[in-house]
Parts: C-alpha cells; sequence; structure tokens
C-alpha cells in the first residue's frame, strides 16, 4: 500500500465488502401432436421461461469511530447510502412461445395448413429499456399444392 | 481486395451456377422430378411494446403474402433441389443444391430477417448533487443525458449469402484430388442507436440515431488428397469487414467548471476534447489471411494429425495487426479392440501490436503544467498458448465404457499487467468420465473433471484506494494532486477466474415402456479463488434437466421437458470515498 506524501482532496480510503449476484432460470416446454381424423393433424407446441436475477443487498462494514466522525463532518454531503443499490440491476422476465397448427390434406397432392402463433415478454422490473411488457400473435394461412 | 472485386466474383460465381444448371437441365432426359407450391398469407397484432417478445419479427399490423416452392429433378448425371420461402418483405430465404455425378456439387442459399432493437432511455442516467441534504438543496455538479432521435424505431435486417462449389478431380484410379471454393456474405442495414459520453468524466451522455451498413465477406479455398493412408492439405481463408456510413459526430460540451462554469482555461487543459465536433465511434475496416496446412500420416496402430495455421488480422483504418502462428499435432491410437488413447499438443503465438496513445500536454501553459502524459498500451492478447492432453479410453463391454482425461495448459501474456512482467496461468486439469448400463432399460453417464488453475486472469491493484490526501508522484511546482495522480495509491486484487475447479455432470436415460423414453440429469459447478488479497470469490452452478418423449403411435405424439439454471457468485463491491 503506498502513502500519500503531498496535501490535496480530502481521500479517506475505500469502503469496501462483497455481495452476492444470483441467476434463476426455469424453462419447460412441449410439444403434443395428433392425428384426431384421417385427414387432419394437430400440433401444439410451447415454450415458458422464468428469469430472474438480483444482488444481496450491499452491507458496508462499519468504520472506526475516529474515521466515522472525520468523514461525518468533512464530506457527509456525500451521502453514502447503499440501501437501494442492491436493486439496480434486478431482472425478471418471463417469456412464452406457443403455437396451435393445423394441417389438412385434401388430396396426396393438396395440403391446407392454418397456424396461430402466440409471443409473449414479461418485464417485471425494467430496465434502461423501460418496461419490455408486450405480446404478438400471428394468424397464418396456406395452402400447398404438388404437381 | 476491394468489395467490388468481391462482389464480381460472387456475381459470377452465382451466374456460373446457373449456366451449369440450365446446361444440365438441357441434357437430362426422363428425369425424376418433382414441383411444391405454397400460397398464403399471414396477419399480425401486436400489443404494447413488441419489441422483445417479436424480437426477429418485423413488427408491422400489416397483412403480408406468403409464397414458397420446392423444386426437384434427378437423374443418371445429378440432381437440382430448390426450396424457398417468402414470410416477408425482410424475411425470406431461398437455396439451390446441384450435383453432378459424384465429381461437381454446390449450393447457394440466401436468408434474411430483420431484428428489433430497443432504445436505451438513458433514464438512469439523471444525478444532481446537493449541498445541504438536510434542505434538500441542490448543488452544480450533475448527470445529464440528452437523446437527439426520441421516437427512433431501431433495427436492422441481416442478409446473408452463401455459396460453395467442390470439385473432385481424379488423378488415377484410386487417387483424387478435392477442391472446395466457398464464399459467405453478411449484410447488416437499418439504423441503430450511438452514445457519446463528453464532459472531465461521464456527466453528459448524448444519443443519436446513425445508420447500420455493415458488410462481411469471407472466402475460402482449400485442396485435399489422400495417397493411400496419408491425407495432405490446404486452405486459404480470407475474411473482411467495412462498414460503409458517415462517421457519427457530436458536439463535445465546452469544458468549464461544473458549477459557475467559470476556469474555461485550467479545465479545457486537462481535457482532450471540449467546444467542437468529434467524430465518435468508428467502426474499423478489418481483413483477416489465414493459411492452413494439415497431414494424416499413419503411425504404428494408429495415425498422427497435424496442422499449421498462420493468420494475420488487420485493421486497415489505422494499420494496427495482430498475427497469430500456430500448430496441432494429435495421436490417436488403438492398443487393442477395447483401448484406445487420443493425444494432443498445441502450440500459438500470438502477437499484437502495441499503441502509442498520443495525449495533448496536462495543463499546457498552466503554471506547473506541460507534463507529457503520452504512454503506450501493450495488448494482453500477445501471448504464448502450450496445451496438451491425452484421453485414454477403455470400452468395457458392448454397453460400458470408461475414459480418463489429463491435460495442462500454460498462457504466457507477455506485457500483462505492464511492459515485458510475462504474466503466466497454467492450468491442470483430469477428467473421468464412464457410461454404464443399470438395466436393460435405464443408461447412466456420469462425468466429474477436477481443474486446479495457477494464477488465474487477475485484474492487479485496482480495486481499492488507500487512505491519504496526496499522492506518492507529486508534480514539480505544484502542490495540488489531481485524479489521474491518485492511482499510486490503488491497491488490491479482483478476479472472477477460479483458481479451482469442480464439475460433475449425471445422467440417466430410462424407457420403462416400449413407447416412452425418459431422460434426466443434473450437472454442478463449484469454482473458487481464494488467492486474492481482497476477496474469496467462489461461484456454484446447478442445472437439473428432465425431458420425456411418448409415442402414442402414427396417431399421436408428446414430448416435453424442463430444466432449472440457479447460478450465485459473489462480487466485491467497492466506493472511494473522497471530498472531490
Amino acid at each position: 500500500m503506498a502513502n500519500a506524501t503531498v496535501g490535496g482532496p480530502k481521500h479517506y480510503g475505500s469502503l469496501y465488502t462483497t455481495t452476492k449476484y444470483t441467476t434463476d432460470v426455469k424453462i419447460i416446454n412441449g410439444s403434443f401432436m395428433i392425428v384426431p381424423a384421417n385427414k387432419l393433424a394437430v400440433t401444439i407446441s410451447g415454450n415458458y421461461s422464468i428469469s430472474e436475477a438480483d444482488f444481496d443487498p450491499v452491507e458496508m462494514p462499519e468504520l472506526s469511530d475516529s474515521l466515522q466522525q472525520v468523514i461525518d463532518e468533512e464530506i457527509a454531503a456525500n451521502n453514502y447510502d447503499y440501501s437501494q443499490m442492491h436493486a439496480y440491476s434486478d431482472l425478471s422476465y418471463k417469456r412464452l412461445d406457443g403455437s396451435f397448427k393445423l394441417n389438412y390434406k385434401f388430396s396426396d397432392r393438396l395440403n391446407w395448413s392454418g397456424e396461430v402463433i402466440y409471443l409473449k415478454f414479461t418485464d417485471d422490473n425494467g430496465y434502461v429499456y423501460g418496461n419490455e411488457t408486450g405480446s404478438l400473435y400471428i394468424i397464418r394461412s396456406g395452402l400447398e399444392f404438388s404437381l | 481486395m476491394s468489395i467490388n472485386k468481391l462482389k464480381f466474383i460472387i456475381a459470377i460465381s452465382i451466374s456460373s451456377v446457373f449456366v451449369f444448371i440450365t446446361t444440365s437441365a438441357g441434357q437430362v432426359e426422363a428425369p425424376d422430378r418433382s414441383t411444391t407450391f405454397r400460397i398464403g398469407g399471414h396477419y399480425t397484432a401486436l400489443n404494447d411494446y413488441y419489441k422483445k417478445a417479436g424480437e426477429f419479427y418485423l413488427g408491422q399490423e400489416d397483412p403480408f403474402p406468403e409464397f414458397g416452392i420446392d423444386l426437384f429433378s434427378s437423374n443418371n448425371s445429378g440432381n437440382l433441389i430448390f426450396s424457398g420461402d417468402y414470410f416477408d418483405k425482410k424475411n425470406m430465404f431461398g437455396r439451390l443444391k446441384f450435383s453432378t455425378s459424384d465429381n461437381v456439387k454446390g449450393s447457394v442459399s440466401y436468408r434474411s430477417f430483420f431484428r428489433n432493437h430497443g432504445t436505451d432511455l438513458l433514464e438512469n442516467l439523471v444525478v444532481r448533487e446537493t449541498t445541504n441534504p438536510d434542505a434538500n438543496t441542490p448543488g452544480g455538479k450533475m448527470v445529464t443525458h440528452e437523446d437527439t432521435a426520441a421516437e427512433a424505431d431501431y433495427g436492422y435486417t441481416r442478409h446473408e449469402i452463401d455459396s460453395n462449389i467442390e470439385f473432385k478431380i481424379p488423378l488415377d484410379e484410386k487417387h483424387a484430388l478435392k477442391l472446395m471454393a466457398a464464399h459467405r456474405l453478411i449484410i447488416h442495414k437499418g439504423t441503430e442507436q450511438k452514445l457519446a459520453i463528453m464532459h472531465c468524466s461521464s456527466c453528459h451522455i448524448k444519443s443519436q440515431q446513425v445508420d447500420v451498413d455493415r458488410e462481411t465477406n469471407n472466402i475460402s479455398l482449400d485442396a485435399q488428397t489422400k495417397f493411400d493412408e496419408i491425407e495432405l492439405g490446404y486452405g486459404i481463408d480470407y475474411s473482411h469487414f467495412d462498414s460503409d456510413v458517415k462517421i457519427p459526430e457530436v458536439f463535445y460540451d465546452t469544458v468549464q467548471h461544473p458549477v459557475n462554469g467559470g476556469a474555461l482555461e485550467e479545465f479545457d487543459s486537462r481535457t482532450n476534447y471540449g467546444g467542437e465536433d468529434v467524430s465518435f465511434d468508428r467502426e474499423p475496416e478489418i481483413e483477416k489471411i489465414s493459411h492452413r496446412v494439415n497431414l494424416k500420416i499413419p503411425a504404428g496402430k494408429g495415425y498422427l494429425a497435424g496442422a499449421f495455421i498462420a493468420s494475420s488480422v488487420k485493421n486497415k483504418w489505422n494499420n494496427l495487426q495482430a498475427k497469430s502462428n500456430g500448430g496441432l499435432l494429435k495421436y490417436n491410437v488403438r492398443f487393442s479392440s477395447k483401448v484406445r488413447l487420443i493425444a494432443n499438443l498445441r502450440i500459438n503465438r500470438i502477437k499484437n501490436d502495441e499503441v502509442l496513445i498520443d495525449m495533448p500536454l496536462w495543463r499546457e501553459g498552466l503554471l506547473g503544467g506541460g507534463q507529457d502524459l503520452d504512454y503506450t498500451r501493450y495488448s494482453n492478447l500477445t501471448r504464448t498458448v502450450l496445451a496438451g492432453d491425452a484421453n485414454l479410453k477403455y470400452r468395457l463391454n458392448r454397453y460400458n465404457n470408461l475414459s480418463l482425461q489429463i491435460g495442462y495448459e500454460r498462457v504466457q501474456r507477455d506485457d500483462y499487467p505492464d511492459y515485458n512482467f510475462k504474466n503466466k496461468t497454467s492450468k491442470i486439469y483430469s477428467e473421468l468420465k464412464f457410461k454404464y448400463r443399470l438395466s436393460k432399460s435405464s443408461t447412466l453417464r456420469a462425468k466429474y473433471r477436477f481443474t486446479n488453475i495457477d494464477n488465474p486472469f487477475t485484474i492487479f491493484n485496482q480495486l481499492l484506494e488507500a487512505r491519504g490526501n496526496g499522492t506518492t508522484s507529486p508534480l514539480p511546482d505544484n502542490s495540488a494532486v489531481y485524479y489521474f495522480q491518485r492511482d499510486d495509491l490503488r491497491y488490491g486484487n479482483a478476479a472472477n477466474q477460479p483458481a479451482l475447479k469442480h464439475h460433475l455432470d449425471l445422467s440417466v436415460d430410462f424407457k420403462p415402456i416400449k413407447r416412452l423414453s425418459l431422460n434426466g440429469g443434473v450437472k454442478y459447478t463449484l469454482e473458487q479463488n481464494g488467492d486474492l488479497d481482497t476477496f474469496d470469490y467462489e461461484r456454484t452452478t446447478l442445472t437439473p434437466n428432465l425431458s420425456f418423449n411418448l409415442a402414442g403411435g402414427p396417431r399421436w405424439s408428446f414430448f416435453g421437458g424442463g430444466s432449472l439454471l440457479k447460478q450465485t457468485a459473489n462480487a466485491p463491491a467497492a466506493f472511494a470515498m473522497f471530498d472531490g
């Protein structure tokens, strides 16, 4: 550790501790396909995830009485407060990707398919991009024919 | 090679393919052909903020037509396959594959999609000091932000064109020379957000919208041949990246006392830019060339394979260059029908150019000023890597096997943390892995890996600041102490790299009935570093998973699964307490 030799701005060293950062991700997914009639196929599939990450609260150690007194008197305006610091990077997201698809076979050469895709994102905390909660669904329909 | 030349080569390549296809199709007699058309459409409905949920969708509520086509044509002399789908104007795909006998084959494909980007609202960058917390009296020092394009809708379209062709040239009845050429073109076009951070520290952040127009070209040429049991090959890779947009500019604030707006000369003499338009966030023009030579020869009961790779990457804007030369050696030997040894040796030398940071004189023309703060920034990438491992595999019987691997890796960084310090990280690891059939319907797989790292990558003497109202290196004729001089009083090492690592991986396959298969497993990793002089680093990662597949016959099937990830790591929180 170096020692300062001449005067200057008032520095009182570093206040220091450690904290924990925890990431928690849960994912389930599945796909079910059934042919209820000879010409009809139904497929339902989805993926759902919950992702969370956060710090434990930052708890700084007690300073010595003499150092605390100097800081209170000389740099108290800096108002060292860590009570909300751990919440700054809290992240909490949920995401659902779902699909329901029908396929009907008119003949060996002609098929019809229809699909609904649903995507939903839930942002429980918001981050620098603001609250990103939103969803969309897409309805598709089409014919396929072979020559 | 210029972009225009590359475009010319691509155009010629694609044209050649179509000429070949047309010619081949004309020669076809009674080919096996099939054609499938698709036609339809889709409609998208958006709710609230759609850019995250639909990150890779166009994000327009308009109806769009969809169409697609599959073509297949085959005869004795070769085949031709085309598949293409149009989803919307920024999301489409097409691929053409062809082959003629065994001597020529190739493909050309195109894919595009749109990617939405969110806008950093900068709302977290608003702070103002208070000179009297009790009365909540505002002070003059503050952090502010400014968005010059608050309504911008950021995103870009990614286009990718891949082409490759392979020729097989017979040398004699037994041997052939295989020539391969491939090209990949990736283009990004759209807009994005760029931030300029200015003032003496980071007190004013200015956001603006800029265009995106990036182009990456990769070309590779390969020649491979085999003489009996000897294989020999050579390849060359060329990559080029460039951005064809105007370099963004921002007006850097006039440098002045943050509270009273005075002391212009004093503050201006301490900063590089102020009161002027400055170019920022310029993207580099990158060119990379690699040569590869590989050889494989029989050796005893196994074979020996080696490769040499030399590459250089250059930023053509400033002529900075990194060069890499490396060699690989692999020995694979079967001692018996049950025992096999695979040993690898790898050496690599990377030299990255140092950069002279040319600074204006510190407080030029002012009393006690005029210091030359120029310095050379040496690269942590300049290093020598030496690695080797041996993996002994033992096949107990038809269903069960066991393997043991040991390995060593050493990285020596020439100029880290300072010039010619030769900081060295050594890693020794061992891994035991086995597969064991528990019963006719279940199999257990297990792996344990232990890694010991001596001197993992660490940031030295930067985490904390010593108490003291001065500096160890005062400036001549100047009793004041400036922030940069406080670096002398820093101490404390920090790292998020382990010195010890345990990794366990267990999984079980279980098939209780003919139509149902289950898989479950768990991975656990513990990483620790107790060698720091500040804190003991620890990270744990736990990932269990479970999946099933139920095949109900020709009429239904059901599969699903789930997984968890829980990771906990500790990290330091350190603040310098000072009046400034």
